[in-house]
């Protein structure tokens, strides 16, 4: 009863006048307000001055804007850098262009992206207007920046001092946990484990997985694995892993943080980021721009500045005195270094993933 | 106990005008869920049957890494649902039977991890699980073991995440089976001369059945989703389903197989969910059937 009651009374308000008016007026403002959110929406992006750049978030991409987008809105007379993050999963990237519904005109993407096959996601960049590497027809990525693969230790943990990867496999002369990061990926485990096992570093690609496993089985229950690079470092710095193979911007921002953090850096990976144009994307011609700012010759090296990535511009100088310098992937601090090869991953993704994973669950 | 009385005829017409009109007030979240859900869905089968071929089926049901990871992902899940049950039962029992004040303090505290994001509760554990973590550091120092204890990065890390976050589902689906159970029931047992122990067992018990079924249904079901807890605490050698469906779909770019990987976890629940609708009025889980 009360509740048929109830009803009753919910049925005279939702009918009344007062109700219905507030109601439309209501509808009307929502409407209203959507037609807002979308013009601005659209105006942000069809305007042609500006330019939606994502990258891979976090400090790198604020150093970024600090070393160069804040500069290029000031230099390029209003075009204005519009931000978005998540480029590292390139799953997000793929599915969108192959949806036809880009929102971005440069993608800060790894080495693994953008070779072969997916280039007919891409959008060639306009050599006229930045510069392509010479000799090269790979105008479709360009060099944005590098950092290095490295063995980095816990100097308070281990006993000794190692200084290859043959030391980081050798659990008898060095007893302790190893911090790897748990992916089938360019970050340089099977690389690390192939140089220990003998593998000279200039004939590592393509790489023989197999023995790459079969090594770093020798050392499986002493791995910890890390589920990002910020956490392999952690892993170190914090004592759980004796060492680890880092990325060396990792173990910069860990000393930074006053973490017990050294790098080794004998064989050490060279990884490249590159920028690439989505096939699609809105303002083509800004982007060019914006890309030729970032790697010009005069202007790449901004960055290691104050994020420690070595330059991707082979012209591109950096500075001895830079605070980053000690930690940056310069050729004059590495013996055996070698470069880690996206192409060979984005070709052989499917076999290396399926025989990690039964590495793994042996 | 069935609160369900029958209204007069005359008064279910009208409630059913009522309700038709109420019916509105459903469109957004129907059209939402028709949107952003059921298409997608629908998107994801095509595709797992056409990028490239219906090959993906076959290519995840003859591999020994994909069978492997469903039977993981089953066991953590039951592993789960036991935790929970063992944490949960005696939990809901006092809140069911206690007075009010306590038993609504005792609920806040079960939902209050609610309200903070499974990534920090995750994370928290790493602070007592890892090896120089917390609990290993107070035994390392009282002498009580010589190494570290592997806590995590195994079966144990999993399910010890998996069951905090699902025990609020269980508990408060046994305290909702509990407090249907007639006091009375238990008095007339012991008045009756039984003991205890057997009044618990033969009263009390076989009554909270349902509650124990819809509650382990709902843990279980959960559980076989779940992505970021194993990915943190677990075991890197057994990859729950859901951390392979996000290689293949993250680092494969594989769109197909990551959809027929989805697309078999669907149908496993979903055939779970049947099996399980024989024990458990599945109307009670989703709240169609309650105290009115």
């Amino acid at each position: 009863m009360h509740a048929t009651n109830n009803h009753a009374r919910v049925r005279n308000i939702l009918s009344s006048r007062p109700f219905k008016r507030m109601f439309g007026a209501g509808v009307v403002i929502a409407m209203g307000a959507g037609l807002v959110a979308c013009s601005s929406g659209s105006g942000a992006g069809s305007a042609s001055a500006s330019v939606t750049f994502i990258g891979g978030g976090g400090q790198l991409q604020e150093a970024q804007t600090k070393a160069y987008f804040s500069p290029f809105e000031k230099a390029k007379s209003g075009i204005k850098v519009v931000q978005d993050t998540g480029s590292t999963n390139p799953a997000k990237l793929v599915a969108a262009i192959q949806a036809g519904n880009v929102g971005w005109d440069l993608a800060d993407v790894n080495a693994d992206f953008g070779t072969g096959d997916q280039q007919k996601l891409l959008q060639p960049f306009d050599c006229a207007v930045v510069e392509c590497p010479s000799g090269e027809s790979e105008t479709y990525r360009l060099p944005l920046h590098a950092y290095a693969s490295v063995l980095a230790y816990n100097p308070s943990k281990v006993s000794g001092e190692p200084s290859n990867w043959a030391d980081f496999f050798d659990v008898k002369k060095f007893p302790g946990k190893r911090a790897l990061l748990k992916e089938a990926g360019p970050s340089g485990i099977f690389e690390a484990a192939l140089l220990a096992d003998g593998v000279p570093a200039d004939t590592l690609y393509p790489l023989d997985v197999d023995r790459a496993l079969k090594k770093l089985g020798t050392i499986k229950n002493s791995i910890v694995w890390a589920t990002s690079p910020t956490q392999t470092a952690d892993l170190v710095a914090g004592g759980v892993a004796v060492m680890g193979n880092v990325f060396s911007g990792q173990a910069y921002a860990q000393v930074k943080n006053g973490g017990d953090i050294k790098v080794a850096w004998d064989g050490m990976g060279l990884g490249v980021d590159y920028l690439v144009i989505p096939k699609g994307a809105p303002h083509v011609a800004n982007a060019n721009k914006l890309a030729a700012y970032m790697t010009d010759a005069a202007t790449n090296a901004d960055l290691a500045k104050i994020y420690p990535v070595g330059p991707g511009n082979p012209k591109a100088r950096v500075d001895k005195t830079t605070a980053t310098f000690d930690f940056l992937p310069t050729p004059d601090k590495s013996s055996h270094q070698y470069t880690l090869n996206g192409a060979w991953y984005a070709s052989n993704y499917s076999t290396l993933t399926t025989k990690f994973q039964r590495w793994l669950q042996q | 106990m069935s609160s369900q009385m029958a209204p007069s005829p005359g008064a279910a017409v009208r409630f059913r005008g009522v309700r038709s009109r109420w019916g509105a007030l459903a469109l957004p979240g129907a059209a939402a869920l028709a949107v952003f859900f059921v298409v997608p869905l629908a998107y994801m089968l095509v595709r797992s049957l056409s990028d490239p071929s219906p090959r993906n089926y076959v290519e995840v049901i003859t591999s020994s890494i994909y069978l492997k990871s469903y039977a993981t992902t089953l066991l953590v899940a039951v592993w789960t649902v036991v935790v929970c049950l063992v944490l949960g039962y005696p939990y809901a029992y006092v809140m069911a039977r206690s007075s009010r004040p306590i038993s609504m303090i005792l609920g806040f505290c079960v939902l209050m991890p609610f309200w903070m994001s499974i990534l920090v509760r995750t994370y928290a554990w790493t602070v007592w699980l890892q090896d120089n973590g917390l609990i290993n550091t107070f035994l390392l120092r009282l002498g009580l073991i010589r190494e570290p204890m592997a806590l995590m990065g195994n079966a144990l890390g999993t399910t010890v995440g998996m069951a905090q976050v699902l025990l609020p589902f269980m508990v408060l689906s046994l305290v909702t089976a509990m407090k249907r159970i007639d006091p009375a029931l238990e008095l007339a047992s012991r008045s009756l001369g039984v003991g205890p122990v057997r009044t618990f067992l033969r009263v009390f018990l076989p009554l909270s059945g349902p509650g124990v079924f819809a509650g382990g249904l709902i843990v279980f079901v959960t559980a076989l989703g779940f992505y970021l807890t194993p990915a943190i605490l677990g075991d890197p050698t057994k990859p729950l389903i859901s951390q392979l469906i996000v290689e293949r779909v993250n680092t494969l770019l594989d769109f197909g197989g990551g959809g027929a990987l989805g697309i078999i976890l669907l149908v496993l629940t979903l055939v779970i969910l049947l099996i399980g609708a024989r024990f458990v009025d599945l109307k009670e889980i989703v709240g169609l059937r309650g105290e009115s």
